[in-house]
């Protein structure tokens, strides 16, 4: 298979990885652990859209307080409907962004940057491209982990399982288990990662 | 909203193939040639891509100044295009017909006929209206190898794509989900991302699948 056709039968890991995202803010609050980086707080901002990966047009677009936390987006879940686009918070360190993120090219849109300091064109200029990177980064961060995990054994064990059970019951991980699998375990299981 | 003011919304794209040896002599000189050329309506052209400078699509005076920020090559890429409605082109291929049949006394025009007053109609009307303007911006990270891209849209993507290989011999890729996988991991767990398949979540795969 090439590469264009391959870029184009994954772009299903782009839906897993923000349903994964979703699943976490559920399981751990929103704090993920990035090995090398330390905490990056993620949280759902007001809008989702989902797609079933096979039938694009058949997408159900939320927006809301809590759109993630009704009976329509769980509805769409459970009838095999991935996240396409969420807007999402992310927090690190003293900086946070706002965006919205797109599944099938991890294409961030409507970035709103943390305050910017610089006076003049051109500091302002390497100030804002400083921080479009960090966000950049810290998003492949999170895929980086994301994939550690969907690539091990753990993923068939446990995690696909737990994503099964939140997805059709609501019921959430345990977060120690949650830890255990994204954490020791999983750093085991995955040697030769590039991830973080 | 672009590289220096408003949210930001880009696309982004890993740059492939080496970079030459004297980098911005070569690259100021590629970039020279294909700095934007504005369309002129005696030229039979309906569109054109070039390059202009980062956040100003008048600016096509791309001196070093403008072009190099410190590991960062910026650019903007103009693309400006005639574009009349169907209903105009026919409404002015009517009023020409019609004129030329009665200098004429014929009933009717040959197709090559047609052909030169459709041409004709084209070029009073490039003259008569001024063509469309977009200005996209473009910063690329010459050490990263990352080029971050003012657009989602695909069409400009492509004519990005096309304009950037022709002018720095180099190919764009643009980030998925498997391309940004393939950059993370090394080649042994590459073979085990081409057998991936999608994980079922719904209630149909209680049957045990996935």
């Amino acid at each position: 298979m090439d590469l264009v056709d391959r870029i184009e039968t994954t772009r299903f890991l782009g839906g897993e990885f923000l349903l994964w995202l979703w699943f976490s803010r559920d399981v751990t609050g929103g704090e993920i652990y990035i090995k090398g980086r330390g905490a990056v707080l993620v949280s759902l901002e007001t809008q989702i859209a989902l797609a079933d990966p096979l039938a694009e047009r058949e997408k159900v677009s939320i927006r809301g307080i809590d759109p993630f936390g009704g009976a329509e987006a769980g509805e769409a879940l459970s009838t095999g409907k991935l996240p396409r686009k969420v807007g999402l918070r992310v927090v690190f360190e003293q900086s946070e962004w706002v965006m919205t993120i797109d599944s099938n090219t991890l294409a961030l849109s409507g970035v709103k940057l943390p305050a910017q300091v610089s006076q003049g064109s051109e500091e302002l200029f390497y100030e804002r491209m400083r921080l479009l990177e960090q966000i950049h980064d810290l998003v492949t961060a999170l895929y980086a982990h994301f994939l550690g995990v969907r690539l091990s054994p753990a993923w068939a064990s446990d995690v696909a399982p737990a994503l099964r059970a939140w997805v059709q019951s609501g019921e959430v991980m345990d977060q120690k288990q949650f830890d255990q699998l994204h954490g020791k375990r999983r750093a085991r299981a995955a040697n030769g990662s590039a991830a973080g | 909203m672009g590289a220096l003011n408003g949210p930001m919304s880009t696309t982004k794209l890993f740059v492939r193939g080496e970079l030459p040896k004297n980098l911005r002599r070569s690259f100021s000189e590629r970039i020279a040639l294909r700095t934007f050329r504005p369309l002129d309506p005696d030229e039979e052209a309906e569109e054109r891509a070039g390059w202009c400078a980062l956040g100003a699509p008048f600016d096509l005076d791309l001196s070093s100044d403008k072009v190099w920020s410190g590991a960062y090559l910026t650019l903007g890429l103009r693309l400006d295009r005639y574009r009349f409605p169907a209903r105009v082109i026919q409404a002015e291929l009517a009023r020409a017909s019609h004129a030329a049949l009665t200098k004429s006394g014929h009933e009717r025009l040959s197709r090559s006929q047609k052909t030169e007053l459709k041409r004709r109609v084209l070029a009073t009307l490039r003259r008569k209206y001024l063509p469309s303007m977009l200005a996209v911006d473009l910063v690329w990270n010459l050490d990263a190898g990352e080029v971050f891209f003012w657009s989602q849209s695909k069409g400009l993507i492509e004519r990005l794509g096309a304009l950037f290989e022709l002018c720095f011999a180099l190919t764009l890729v643009e980030n998925s989900p498997f391309v940004a996988a393939e950059r993370l991991f090394p080649s042994q767990r590459r073979t085990h991302l081409d057998q991936l398949e999608r994980t079922p979540f719904h209630a149909e795969t209680l049957d045990g699948s996935g």
